[in-house]
């Protein structure tokens, strides 16, 4: 017994190192364990990318539909006609040029031209995750997070954090070294089945984009669900392997000079300043299965109502139908299949700019409806023994048809294989070495059949030949 | 002895010579408290490893190897997408990807 008792006491004189009273360093250590319930953990990603593209046909894209309504009224001062004539005269100037030797450039618009272009980015990413659990009903999660481009001197363009959309991928997109909250989310458990949850919400980088670094599942929409950061509200209710989920994410559109007089479109019409958005979810997770490790299916509805972009008469309601399944470890074999689908129906009502002729959300027509749909899959084999051991090597392919809404906002590729409107595959590998450092190294290829004039989801179909390719390498340390 | 389970601890308390049995009682709840955090985690492991790896309570118990390198921390800290503790692999969890928790 004395011996236990000298053990322990030497034990704690270890961890303490200083002259405290044993009763000193008992408190010390309750009150340490009492402080414990929030921490900090984080990891740090260093990526290259070597991007290579091959244009095959010459098409027009539209960089900035507002620039043409200024270059309309600019010509028909400097040229002395009508707004008619002037709009002519600037629908007829090639993107880039002199209109009608005016002095003003056509700059609402960006011609891209047969050829090959190559180039290398250096980027930093940077989360840190942190974790409170104050009681045993409640529990916090949150990220700051950091992506810049490494060692920025100048750039030109426009930042992605200014850009309409951002909130949906703040702190993802890499701009510069600016702190971001990308989650920051509340769980209270109401009983041992029903959570209720508030906040910034864990909505981006979900599956199957886990797969190619070797993480557990890191969003918990699938990409093909929506990818990016929503703000709200959801309820979950557990049934032993199955979850029914409801969350309701709505969209703002915000007058910072003036937060309560009515917000109104180009027709004299009201604008909503928050507009409702829906999200229907039912997940099943199952380890007892013979064939597999474990199987995770996540089926998701998801609708958004009737979305304004301010100083347009443009509104977009979406419906997104998808399923995600993916089967880990098949027949302890170390192999993982992971397959998702998307169908959805696209209502644009408006247009980004009537003048300009760019009309609506996949559509060069106002009040129109499209459908559409994309699936893929994934293959995935771990290594657990021999000097492969900690490895994964898997490939991915993914198809997008025209008309899908294909949205992804978050995404870190130099393109991205989920908005691809033709077809994409990539090849990745991941080591695991021991410690917590990881290293990934990827080939992506995407080859592009249609885009869409603005932004890649608004007015004219183009049919398009482009193919991009690229090899990225990352080291992440998970601290 | 001067010591209250709500949390006081008597300022005055001292250890006397042939008081083992106090000594004793007095530095095992000091350790129960300082381990107080780490003994919901220890349960959670053999939970997780009993349900993924049909493991019963010994067999579980036995993988739960202590200290910043043992299994346990392995798992609690795991970044991949799977962890392996013996004959067992285990899937990880990011409940901060997860609403809900």
């Amino acid at each position: 017994m004395k011996k236990i008792a000298i053990a322990g006491i030497s034990a704690l004189m270890m961890t303490q190192g200083h002259a405290q009273s044993l009763e000193e360093r008992v408190e010390a250590l309750e009150y340490q364990s009492y402080e414990n319930f929030f921490k900090v953990r984080g990891s740090l990603e260093m990526r290259f990318d070597f991007v290579s593209r091959d244009n095959k046909d010459t098409y027009t894209t539209v960089s900035d539909p507002g620039k043409f309504a200024e270059a309309v009224v600019a010509v028909a001062a400097l040229a002395n006609v009508n707004g008619t004539t002037a709009q002519g005269l600037v629908a007829g100037t090639a993107c880039g040029a002199d209109i009608s030797g005016t002095g003003v450039i056509r700059e609402d618009c960006n011609t891209v031209d047969e050829g090959k272009d190559n180039s290398r980015v250096g980027r930093v990413f940077l989360n840190l995750d942190m974790e409170s659990n104050p009681s045993d009903k409640l529990s916090f999660y949150g990220r700051l997070s950091m992506a810049k481009n490494l060692s920025v001197i100048s750039s030109t363009g426009g930042n992605p954090d200014d850009a309409a959309f951002n909130d949906l991928s703040a702190g993802a997109t890499a701009s510069d070294s600016s702190i971001w909250v990308e989650r920051a989310f509340a769980n209270y458990q109401v009983n041992d089945d029903l959570t209720f949850t508030f906040g910034r919400l864990p909505t981006i980088d979900g599956a199957p984009q886990h797969h190619h670094t070797d993480e557990p599942m890191a969003g918990n929409y699938p990409i093909l669900a929506f990818s990016g950061i929503f703000d709200g509200m959801a309820l979950t209710q557990n049934f032993g392997k199955h979850t029914a989920r409801v969350v309701y994410s709505p969209f703002s559109s915000v007058n910072f000079n003036d937060g309560i007089s009515q917000i109104q479109d180009p027709n004299g019409d009201k604008i909503s300043r928050m507009e409702d958005a829906y999200a229907l979810m039912y997940e099943y997770s199952n380890a007892d299965f013979d064939f597999a490790r474990k199987v995770n299916v996540i089926a998701m509805h998801n609708m958004v109502g009737n979305m304004p972009i301010l100083g347009t008469d443009l509104k977009l309601g979406i419906q997104r139908t998808s399923i995600y399944a993916e089967a880990l470890d098949i027949a302890n074999s170390g192999f993982t299949l992971a397959v998702h689908g998307m169908s959805s129906t696209t209502e644009s009502e408006g247009a980004i700019s009537s003048a300009l002729g760019v009309e609506g959300w996949l559509t060069d027509e106002q009040d129109d409806k499209t459908t559409g749909t994309a699936y893929g899959i994934l293959g995935k084999y771990n290594f657990r023994n021999g000097f492969m051991k900690g490895s994964s090597i898997g490939a991915e392919y993914f198809h997008g048809d025209k008309g899908a809404f294909l949205y992804d906002s978050a995404n870190v590729d130099p393109v991205s294989m989920y908005t691809t409107f033709g077809d994409a595959y990539r090849v990745f590998y991941t080591k695991n070495f021991e410690g917590g450092l990881k290293w990934n190294v990827q080939y992506m290829n995407q080859q592009q059949d249609y885009t869409y004039e603005y932004v890649g989801l608004i007015g004219d179909l183009q049919e398009i030949d482009r193919n991009t390719s690229f090899i990225s390498t990352s080291f992440i340390a998970n601290f | 002895m001067g010591f209250a389970l709500d949390g006081e601890l008597h300022p005055k308390y001292k250890i006397n010579k042939g008081d083992g049995m106090k000594v004793f009682s007095f530095i095992a709840i000091g350790m129960l408290l300082s381990a107080q955090a780490m003994a919901g985690t220890k349960d959670d492991f053999i939970a997780e490893v009993k349900k993924q790896c049909s493991k019963d309570d010994a067999g579980a118990a036995a993988l739960a190897t202590g200290g910043r390198q043992g299994n346990v921390m392995k798992w609690k800290t795991c970044t991949s997408a799977t962890v392996t503790v013996g004959d067992c692999t285990l899937t990880c969890t990011d409940s901060s990807s997860k609403i809900g928790g």
